[in-house]
């Protein structure tokens, strides 16, 4: 329950968002506690170098007056000092190391490891023993007590009595302290916001990347339609993850085509090769059952052949048209489509006329497209057969001209009986007939790959009224591709 | 004609055999890479077909290593992979035909018999003559018993094809890729037309007719 509770902060907390955030705001931390804490050393340091200085003056004349007045003129002076004293502190004590004079209750040593000096020898101000340490008093400001950092020396004497001297740090303490408190505190705050922000931007990250790997759990469960949602609307504005979503999804878009693609085509090879198949096993029963000769037999059979003839016919195109659909298939180079088109116009004009039509091109020159030549041939050969067979009287044209923003349309124009525009979107459909059409021989996939040729070359397929004639209005069918200059 | 045929569908293989055998050809049979090339470099064949393929070593391989050899004994190709890509991939590997299953026999008796023919040709020559057909291929002039016969550019160049393959079976689809170097099947009678145009050029008040059709099959042009 509570793991379930805390699995976002947890994942948050491994996001990489957040190791870096962390690693930053711990270098920064680091540093500014180094910068800070060599700041504050040297003060310090300094502070106790004055004290030393103080000290150690403070030592020397009262030394002079041990060594000159003896140990009651020194205790008169401590004793003086002492009342006076602000910054300074001074300890006398006794062989047994019992206090006589001073402003402090104890020296700040173990006085049992301190050597005394030879009873003989004078006063030796280099044998002076230096210490740090801190002490309680009472502050001058607030009254309460407080602990200070000071530097002091010890002095033994040949008499056997010690003083002990020593200078507060001073008011530049407090300074530092105040620095140290805010190498703390601050360290503290950058480390907290650096976690929290670290937190919050980890968050979104893992926020998004939650939405991308649930995407992708989504479509390996089957769902194919799923898509990762897309935080901003226009495209190029978006950060890394939207550009990741946005490939992410196209990649999608790709593999639900490319699935799509293979299970129409599955579909629709079985749908289509089921019912000449039925007709091709009916005839060969027909042949081998009801010959009543070897002519009928042979009929059969040839009849066969021509219906197996039909059914690679239409594999080939269902084939053909699943790897356009993938995008699959295609070298373009560029070519000059009024020299392919006067090339189809010279193989179907023969064709068109066998049948009583008025074949016209109307091809301008020096047209240039990027294509896949034999592609874009066999979309336009399918449109000219089309036209072929569903023209019955009047005239069928071939023609390529510019259209503006550099486009170029090559169409196939004709007078026949038309598709009305209700009709239009169907037609292009894989294995659409038309009432009219089912009679006659087709595949029902020349629109279909036309269409699919046209996207392959970043075009269009377009259909529209050709040329009316005789009550009919006739069929305009037209690729219309980016030119190329 | 001597023909090898490496295929590894056994069945395949033998109908493909008597097809051959049936047009007056010899055939040897071969159903594995290594086996075929082994074949092919030692015995005289004038036309090598390969399957794609073919167990141990496919037919594309087995090709180039042959034309890496120096063996220019023609290839046609059978292959299931129909595409345009496929076709330029064998014609790369060195073969000089391809041809997509399922295919009638018919078209792959013409298809050999058209690659046989390419090679046991004299040197080029600039005059074609069939029978009392005549065509001057540098002053682009066709003649019929000396007598001038008018023609499209196109219909000169469906012409020579057939001239260069007199006497045998030419199927659409050879007419087709060769021609007019399309490789995809329009569903209209485009090649019928145009040959019958041709032949009504070329046997018009003629008392032989020089082309016919062969049912089932294709075209032949005879002296």
């Amino acid at each position: 329950m509570i793991a379930k509770l805390l699995a976002p902060i947890t994942s948050s907390l491994r996001t990489t968002t957040f190791r870096v955030a962390l690693a930053f705001a711990g270098m920064f931390a680091g540093f500014a506690v180094l910068l800070l804490g060599f700041l504050y050393a040297t003060t310090v340091g300094r502070l106790g170098i004055e004290a030393d200085q103080g000290a150690r003056r403070e030592l020397t004349e009262l030394a002079a007056i041990w060594s000159g007045q003896g140990i009651a003129s020194l205790n008169m002076e401590v004793i003086q000092r002492a009342a006076r004293a602000d910054q300074t502190l001074y300890v006398l004590v006794r062989p047994d190391g019992g206090v006589v004079s001073g402003n402090i209750d104890a020296v700040p040593l173990d006085l049992s490891t301190v050597r005394r000096p030879d009873a003989r020898l004078p006063l030796d101000l280099q044998s002076a023993i230096a210490n740090s340490f801190s002490y309680e008093r009472v502050s001058p400001d607030n009254g309460r007590l407080e602990r200070r950092p000071a530097r002091g020396l010890f002095l033994a004497g040949p008499d056997g009595f010690g003083l002990f001297v020593a200078r507060d740090l001073g008011p530049g303490v407090e300074a530092a302290d105040q620095v140290a408190q805010v190498i703390w505190v601050g360290g503290a705050g950058v480390l907290a916001f650096a976690l929290i922000g670290g937190f919050v931007a980890a968050r979104q990250a893992a926020g998004r990347v939650d939405e991308l790997s649930r995407t992708t759990r989504a479509v390996m469960a089957g769902d194919l339609g799923r898509r990762a949602a897309v935080r901003t609307v226009r495209p190029g504005d978006g950060d890394e993850f939207d550009d990741l979503t946005d490939d992410l999804n196209a990649m999608l878009e790709r593999i639900d085509r490319l699935v799509v693609a293979a299970r129409t085509s599955g579909d629709s090879i079985a749908h289509d090769l089921r019912s000449p198949l039925t007709r091709l096993r009916a005839r060969l029963e027909t042949a081998l059952v009801s010959s009543q000769n070897d002519d009928d037999l042979r009929s059969g059979v040839e009849d066969a052949l021509t219906q197996i003839d039909g059914i690679v016919r239409t594999f080939n195109a269902v084939l053909r048209l699943s790897r356009l659909e993938a995008g699959e298939g295609g070298q373009l180079a560029p070519i000059d489509a009024s020299m392919m088109m006067a090339e189809l116009a010279e193989m179907y004009e023969p064709v068109v006329e066998d049948k009583g039509l008025i074949f016209k091109t109307h091809i301008e020159t020096g047209l240039n497209v990027m294509a896949d030549g034999s592609l874009l041939a066999q979309a336009l050969s399918n449109l000219l057969d089309n036209s072929v067979k569903y023209t019955h009287a009047g005239e069928v044209a071939l023609g390529a001209r510019r259209l503006g923003a550099g486009e170029i349309e090559l169409y196939v124009a004709d007078s026949g009986m038309g598709i009305d525009v209700s009709q239009r979107d169907y037609v292009i459909e894989r294995f659409a007939r038309l009432d009219a059409a089912r009679s006659l021989p087709g595949t029902g996939l020349g629109l279909s790959l036309a269409v699919a040729i046209a996207q392959l070359h970043k075009g269009r397929f377009e259909l529209a009224d050709g040329i009316p004639y005789d009550g009919g209005i006739g069929l305009r069918a037209s690729l219309i591709l980016p030119g190329f200059p | 004609m001597r023909v090898l045929i490496v295929e590894d569908a056994g069945e395949t293989a033998l109908y493909m055999r008597r097809a051959l055998e049936e047009a007056g050809h010899v055939v040897d049979l071969a159903s594995e890479g290594p086996t075929g090339e082994m074949m092919a470099r030692g015995g005289a064949f004038d036309v090598l077909v390969f399957d794609r393929m073919l167990p141990q070593k496919d037919g594309l391989s087995v090709v180039s290593d042959l034309r890496l050899a120096g063996i220019t004994t023609p290839v046609l190709f059978l292959s299931a992979l129909s595409d345009v890509a496929h076709r330029v991939e064998g014609l790369k590997a060195g073969g000089d035909d391809y041809l997509a299953k399922p295919y009638a026999a018919s078209e792959l008796v013409a298809r050999v018999e058209a690659l046989g023919r390419r090679y046991d040709g004299p040197a080029p020559s600039t005059n074609l003559k069939v029978g009392g057909l005549e065509m001057d291929l540098l002053a682009r002039v066709v003649r019929r018993e000396g007598k001038r016969i008018d023609i499209q550019p196109r219909e000169f160049r469906l012409l020579e094809y057939l001239m260069r393959h007199a006497n045998q079976v030419v199927t659409r689809t050879m007419l087709l890729e060769k021609v007019w170097d399309y490789h995809f099947d329009p569903q209209t009678n485009v090649i019928d037309v145009h040959v019958s145009r041709l032949r009504s050029k070329i046997d018009r008040g003629f008392e032989t007719p020089m082309l016919h059709t062969v049912r089932g099959a294709g075209y032949r042009l005879e002296a």
